[in-house]
């Protein structure tokens, strides 16, 4: 068990990470994601909740319907990034926010900060269990006969009743592959856990095979891949962004500018070329040795590639795929190759 | 898994080592392996190499961290398990046969003295959080 965001949490179970890993990519991983925060935003008319979901994030809340999940970040006023999250809009005028557990209390402020009177921003108590890999619809399906789960298209959400307690489940996750999270009261937690846990195909999965599964999916973690001094631009997430009013938004002039000139840096995946692993903090140079171009953000050993891979924002001219750099690992100059950040990709089933 | 086998010598560093006239053969232990985690490189000597008791001769990449592995003795490297390069996860598998590591001409064979026999070194590891 180790520490993380102020939780005590399973870094892997007896198994170990790299049969963790691969078990979440060939059937179905459950993890304990309980340390999330799962805020409750409410508005009194649609387009006050509309605006400020605007204001505060690049994304379009226009078009959303009831039950949509939508990935975006909570924004500053210098573009840069305050937290990554998953939206769910529940009715015309709430959202669900789900954000990282380090961030939480700082987000509750940020919003609170902002909110315009009328807007209600709750921090709710729930625990969050994930289940991911592509036999997690299949055990949805026999976990819940008849409520066809399995049918839920992916980034929406629906309420599905055990036992007389309501569960939020979206098909939403962090690892790249199929899969559901479900929200529930923290009482019944524990006996969903173990359902869960009875059905064929699921394992436990610690924290340490969620990052190596995030990693090779090519999601950011934040506070190491995205922080209050990266835009969505230079990290690769300028889909995200509305193409209408993106001024309206906290930062949005300056991602404005950036949509239309570029950035210095970018963030872009790293493979190694030989054994070895780099982790974040390694030093990234150019092949002369000398040019120091930056960092890695996020690293580790890929089990699915059986390479080690990472995560960096180089100047803009090293940011093609097939650019060959050096990383700094052990006092030793190791080849390494920019590569997207989408490491890894499930197959379509 | 067996902690500890009785014929072998430890380290405080969780390395063990057979002895065989001058001849040292050196692994990690169980719990080094299990405390390290799946093994994905190893970066291992040449033969040739001299070392003196204490130096790192070796790393064990593994998917947590790196971590070194020293010498339990000095002398000249004189065999090195090139099967771990293909197959690091044998040091977790079977740490104490096929995952030796190195073998050493002991230069010194009084260092010996310094190592833990099985049952202090069982105690040892009980004694570490």
């Amino acid at each position: 068990m180790v520490p993380f965001a102020g939780y005590n949490m399973p870094l892997h179970y007896p198994p170990g990470i790299l049969a963790e890993h691969t078990h979440v990519r060939q059937a179905a991983g459950l993890f304990d994601v309980s340390h999330m925060g799962q805020i409750l935003l409410e508005g009194e008319t649609a387009s006050a909740i509309q605006n400020f979901l605007q204001h505060i994030t690049p994304s379009n809340f226009t078009h959303s319907v009831h039950g949509e999940c939508q990935y975006t970040v909570l924004c500053n006023t210098s573009g840069g990034i305050e937290d990554d999250l998953i939206t769910l809009r529940l009715d015309d005028t709430s959202f669900l926010l789900t954000v990282n557990a380090a961030t939480k209390q700082a987000d509750v402020a940020y919003l609170q900060n902002l909110a315009p009177a009328g807007i209600t921003i709750k921090l709710l108590n729930r625990a969050i269990l994930a289940l991911q890999g592509p036999k997690a619809a299949h055990v949805m399906a026999q976990f819940a006969p008849g409520a066809n789960i399995e049918d839920l298209p992916p980034m929406f959400a629906t309420m599905l009743e055990l036992g007389g307690v309501p569960l939020l489940i979206s098909r939403t996750g962090y690892t790249g592959e199929d899969g559901f999270e479900l929200s529930m009261p923290p009482e019944i937690a524990a006996d969903v856990w173990h359902l869960l846990l009875d059905q064929p195909h699921v394992q436990p999965i610690g924290l340490a095979a969620r990052d190596s599964l995030r990693l090779e999916a090519g999601f950011p973690l934040y506070g190491n891949d995205l922080s209050p001094t990266t835009t969505v631009v230079e990290a690769g997430l300028k889909w995200l962004c509305r193409h209408e009013n993106l001024e309206t938004c906290l930062g949005g002039p300056l991602l404005q500018q950036q949509l239309q000139h570029g950035t210095s840096h970018k963030r872009v995946g790293l493979v190694l070329n030989t054994a070895g692993v780099a982790r974040a903090g390694a030093l990234v140079f150019a092949t002369d040795g000398q040019t120091q171009l930056g960092s890695l953000t996020s690293g580790g050993f890929a089990p699915s590639l059986q390479k080690s891979i990472g995560m960096a924002y180089l100047p803009h001219s090293y940011t093609t795929p097939g650019t060959q750099v050096l990383v700094l690992v052990r006092q030793k100059m190791l080849p390494a190759t920019v590569h997207t950040v989408r490491f890894y990709r499930a197959r379509q089933s | 898994m067996e902690q500890a086998r009785a014929t072998l010598k430890y380290s405080k560093e969780h390395e063990w080592v057979q002895v065989e006239g001058r001849i040292a053969t050196v692994g990690i232990t169980p719990y080094a392996q299990d405390c390290l985690g799946d093994m994905v490189f190893i970066d291992l000597p040449s033969v040739g190499d001299k070392l003196t008791v204490g130096d790192s001769f070796a790393v064990a990449e593994s998917v947590k961290a790196a971590s070194e592995i020293y010498a339990p003795v000095s002398g000249t490297v004189v065999a090195v398990n090139h099967e771990l390069a293909d197959a690091p996860e044998v040091l977790n598998t079977a740490p104490f046969d096929d995952g030796w590591i190195i073998k050493i001409d002991m230069s010194n064979p009084n260092e010996l003295d310094d190592l833990m026999g099985a049952t202090d070194y069982t105690t040892y590891i009980e004694g570490l959080v």
